[in-house]
């Protein structure tokens, strides 16, 4: 493709996609009012809470969890930047801009938060490690989107929520509307985009897309299973959590389904039975905390967790 | 790329043995097993 593409100046063209693009615009527009002064926010929470005070278990959960998100973010950014260069339309592009603006917060206030909390921040496990470089390294517009958008996005949405439920520690679960705020509008640049981008995939490259999915999902899936004991210090309920990221995966979809072209056959829907199967899945691996569970759902949860211990073993001596 | 097919191998192992375990549990919940959650009180 040749530079320039004059066809962003021509009043004809801008006509025929203003209206389509509006709304991924506005995400720009919308970022720039609603950008918050991480430095200022992070000092005016440390002071109002008289710094970071928690026992050490919580020191070590809270270190777990969120080195997940400080190098999530780091990748986020990054792959904001790739969007950004790889969007064409000028609403998407704008979007994606604004994107990596936000992302470039998150990292940094998680940065200096995560200083301040002091301890060990331990290495970045292999699920992650394997979902981030996966997104970071493959060129494909398609890829990204989905996976960042609408599968890493959600994922870290229904965290942060947690989070702040629970009231884990009062500096970090504060911090988290704000991230919240900024995400949710990441996931609508997917929603918006993702139509558009899918549009022409055939059955090879759905099918593709399929499998692509469904591995993050798993490597997500298992991650949280190596996480298990920390979320249960930190107090975090995974059936409730997993409920609610399940509810705003189906919102993206009926987001989807709404705008122009309709959901996208290369994204993993849900239909009756997969979500059938999904819940039961929720049910069975990540049952409520505050219920008892019959001793064969304990076994199997417990095997889950050694599972997902030497699965992280042996992606990691692949990297 | 060595990390791309461990992590493909891996994904797709994991993913079989949870599809298995999840089998396994709707099979045991039939045989009379207890329902894997409890309703809540009403
Ligand atoms: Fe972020
Ligand atoms: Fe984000």
């Amino acid at each position: 493709m040749s530079f320039p593409p004059y066809r962003l100046l021509d009043r004809d063209h801008i006509a025929k996609t203003q209206a389509k693009f509006e709304r991924l615009e506005r995400l720009y527009h919308v970022g720039q009012q609603k950008a918050w002064d991480g430095k200022q926010v992070l000092a005016d929470l440390l002071k109002k809470h008289g710094g970071i005070r928690i026992p050490d278990a919580k020191r070590i959960a809270i270190g777990e969890v969120f080195s997940v998100i400080l190098w999530g973010e780091l990748a986020a950014w990054s792959i904001a930047c790739d969007l950004a260069l790889m969007l064409e339309e000028p609403g998407a592009k704008m979007a994606a801009t604004s994107q990596a603006h936000d992302e470039a917060r998150h990292f940094y206030v998680m940065r200096d938060y995560l200083l301040e909390l002091g301890g060990k921040i331990p290495p970045l496990d292999g699920y992650t490690a394997t979902v981030l470089n996966d997104l970071l390294d493959t060129r494909r517009l398609s890829d990204k989107l989905l996976g960042m958008q609408l599968i890493v996005e959600t994922t870290a949405l229904t965290l942060f929520r947690a989070v702040a439920q629970a009231r884990v520690e009062p500096v970090l679960s504060d911090l988290m509307p704000y991230y919240e705020r900024d995400e949710a509008r990441h996931v609508g640049l997917g929603v918006l985009y993702l139509p558009t981008v899918l549009k022409g995939a055939d059955r090879l490259e759905t099918a593709r897309l399929r499998l692509f999915q469904l591995k993050l999902i798993t490597m997500i899936g298992w991650g949280t299973h190596l996480k298990q004991r920390y979320f249960k210090d930190l107090g975090i309920d995974h059936a409730e959590a997993m409920r609610y990221g399940n509810r705003m995966v189906q919102e993206a979809f009926e987001g989807m389904r709404s705008s122009e072209g309709g959901q996208p056959r290369a994204v993993l829907a849900s239909s009756a039975m997969m979500q059938r199967i999904n819940e039961k899945a929720m049910e069975v691996f990540f049952p409520s905390q505050e219920a008892p569970q019959p001793a064969w759902q304990r076994a199997v949860v417990g095997f889950c967790g050694q599972l997902a211990r030497v699965g992280d073993v042996a992606l990691r001596m692949a990297a | 790329m060595r990390r791309q097919i461990v992590g493909s191998v891996v994904a797709a192992s994991l993913f079989s043995v949870r599809m298995m375990l999840l089998a396994a549990a709707v099979v045991i919940e039939r045989l009379g097993g207890q329902p894997a959650q409890k309703e809540r009180a009403k």
